[in-house]
């Protein structure tokens, strides 16, 4: 009998709120693939159907308005009686038992654990970030609030997955979750997206002169990804060499970034794009000169895997997840998370080509053996194997009937 | 069979008239040989006891805290009451009959009925529209919702008088059957018992 699982997220594409709609629908994906039994249950979406079923996962899509609700807590609060209502109904008989429920972050917390129990069937959580971590600490009693479901839904599963070491400690720390519960297993990248740029001599020549060295940020502009330390670095690095700053992504610094750019005088050497199209933001990676990542906080760091996959040199603080993925002098070149650290590390790769050839090609050897979505796909399995497992030889904890 | 009381108020916890009254029906019903199984809420931690035979009374409190809202409270206590009738469901084999007072623990009924196919009978003794000081402010809209979907999915609708009845039907916009059994009645318990089994075998 094959596996199955049924996997609960409130975003799955075409709904996108973050980067939790990439990584349920690419590993469920992969998962289908190994030969499992793969059941999405996420929220409905102008325009998506209830019912889908995507290269063999089979995708319900929930009314999430079913409820009113007077604020977005308690919208929460009522999307999960919508998702346990559903997945109640319409799971009981299309689903092979066993099946392990597997929740991506709070959002599903109560959906998740009222179906725990009500079919007694194994939970497993991944937690993506925390709450303490996404605010740097908890202070009020709204972020208390959110935590604490998040130490609740840690607590009801069997084993909680996060996507780092680094991760693995913030959910020890934050949210009390004993370390031998926890299994680290990263986020994975499908390196043939990022190999076979479309028309790269054209693409670099909407974003750079032929003479200018193009040094990309791809990121969030906002205070932990560290986008105004790699500003303030771009008048050093522009004394020893020419090149033209590219910083893709939107976020409350974006206006901060356009004015301190005209007041280093550096403007006419920065392009400041905002979104870009998923298509051109991945060709974009294989014509950077040097790929920068000045994070001061990051969970994981999955723009370091696509960058690498690509074939962009990376200078990077390695902050948090990072450090796990990349090491100094042989996959990147690791700065401090200062300006004249990033300029130092960024004319180190635009100077000596030897060492961008060298870091580029290991950091890629490293994307292929280590963080392929096969590899994740793989020792997700693991996981869900071991679990049930331990699951059929539990005596007491078994569905009625 | 054993009947699930879901009700948010049982006495030491009294908020208003319906602890009371919940607790004299479990009397009633208790003194006449009816198994009963009471799942309320405690302030001040979860516990368990049987204060009578043929009673267990399981008070659960809320998994997480604190609460920005009525709702989010009132969700986390309804996944306690799901994995409490869970429990109950899995652990034995007699036929188990939900019964929910007033709206507070119908999205755990809801899921209870349709994954495990427990059946339940609702007990509407006020609405939403009745109790606000703003039925359309978004808080009540929300209760109101869930009273709506509440008369829908549930096997059976139950209230005190036929007033009751037509403002059920009006304010919730519902022509399906609402049953009317009167606890002042004498002949209420029996009635009660009936309704218990018709819902079992159905």
């Amino acid at each position: 009998m094959s596996l199955s699982v049924v996997m609960l997220s409130w975003e799955f594409p075409p709904r996108i709120v973050g980067g939790l709609a990439a990584h349920v629908h690419d590993l469920s994906i992969e998962l289908r693939k190994k030969g499992l039994e793969v059941h999405v249950v996420t929220l409905d979406f102008p325009g998506a159907p209830d019912r889908e079923d995507v290269r063999g996962v089979k995708v319900y899509r929930v009314d999430s308005y079913k409820y009113a609700a007077p604020d977005f807590a308690s919208w929460i609060a009522m999307m999960n009686v919508s998702l346990m209502n559903y997945a109640s109904e319409n799971l009981k008989d299309s689903v092979n038992h066993p099946f392990i429920i597997h929740a991506h972050d709070w959002l599903v917390a109560h959906a998740a654990i009222a179906l725990k129990h009500i079919f007694r069937m194994p939970l497993i959580v991944t937690m993506h970030s925390t709450e303490y971590g996404r605010r740097g600490g908890i202070h009020d009693d709204y972020q208390r609030m959110i935590a604490s479901i998040e130490a609740w839904l840690a607590r009801e599963a069997w084993r909680v997955i996060t996507c780092s070491r680094y991760m693995a400690e913030e959910v020890n720390r934050a949210l009390a979750t004993p370390l031998d519960k926890i299994d680290v297993i990263p986020n994975g990248v499908y390196l043939e997206n990022f190999t076979s740029p479309v028309n790269p001599a054209e693409l670099r020549s909407r974003f750079a002169a032929p003479h200018e060295r193009l040094v990309l940020y791809v990121g969030r502009l906002v205070y932990e990804k560290g986008v105004h330390l790699l500003v303030e670095a771009i008048p050093q690095i522009l004394q020893q060499a020419d090149a033209k700053f590219v910083i893709v992504g939107e976020g409350y610094l974006k206006e901060w970034v356009r004015r301190r750019v005209y007041e280093l005088g550096v403007a006419d050497k920065t392009y400041v794009t905002g979104f870009l199209d998923i298509k051109t933001l991945r060709s974009l990676y294989s014509v950077a000169d040097v790929f920068v990542m000045p994070s001061l906080y990051e969970p994981f760091g999955i723009v370091a895997l696509e960058a690498a996959s690509a074939g962009a040199p990376i200078v990077s603080t390695c902050a948090g997840g990072i450090a796990e993925i990349l090491s100094h002098m042989e996959t990147c070149v690791k700065v401090y998370p200062s300006p004249d650290s990033i300029a130092w590390g960024v004319l180190q790769v635009l100077h000596n080509r030897g060492l961008a050839d060298y870091i580029r090609g290991n950091a890629r050897a490293r994307v292929e053996n280590h963080y392929s979505w096969e590899r994740i796909a793989d020792r997700t399995i693991a996981v869900y194997e071991h679990v049930l497992r331990e699951y059929e030889a539990h005596p007491e904890w078994k569905p009625r009937r | 069979m054993r009947v699930v009381f879901l009700t948010w108020e049982y006495p030491p916890r009294v908020v208003g008239e319906l602890s009371w009254l919940i607790q004299s029906q479990v009397e009633r019903l208790r003194r006449r040989g009816l198994r009963i199984e009471l799942v309320t809420i405690s302030d001040t931690g979860y516990y368990v006891e049987e204060p009578a035979h043929g009673l267990r009374v399981t008070r659960v409190s809320s998994p997480s805290s604190p609460h920005s809202s009525l709702i989010t409270w009132i969700v986390s206590i309804n996944t306690e009451v799901a994995r409490v009738v869970a429990d109950l469901y899995h652990s034995g084999t007699e036929e188990l009959v939900l019964h929910s007072h007033d709206w507070h623990f119908a999205p755990a009924s809801t899921t209870l009925k349709r994954s495990l196919k427990i059946p339940w009978l609702a007990s509407i003794y006020s609405l939403e529209q009745h109790r606000s000081l703003n039925p359309n402010s978004p808080l009540s809209s929300c209760i109101r919702t869930i009273e709506w979907h509440m008369v829908r999915d549930c096997d059976a609708v139950h209230v005190n008088s036929d007033w009751m009845r037509s403002e059920v039907r009006n304010i919730l916009s519902f022509d399906g059957d609402v049953r009317v059994l009167d606890a002042s009645s004498d002949i209420w318990e029996e009635e009660m018992l009936k309704l218990y089994r018709v819902l079992v075998r159905s």
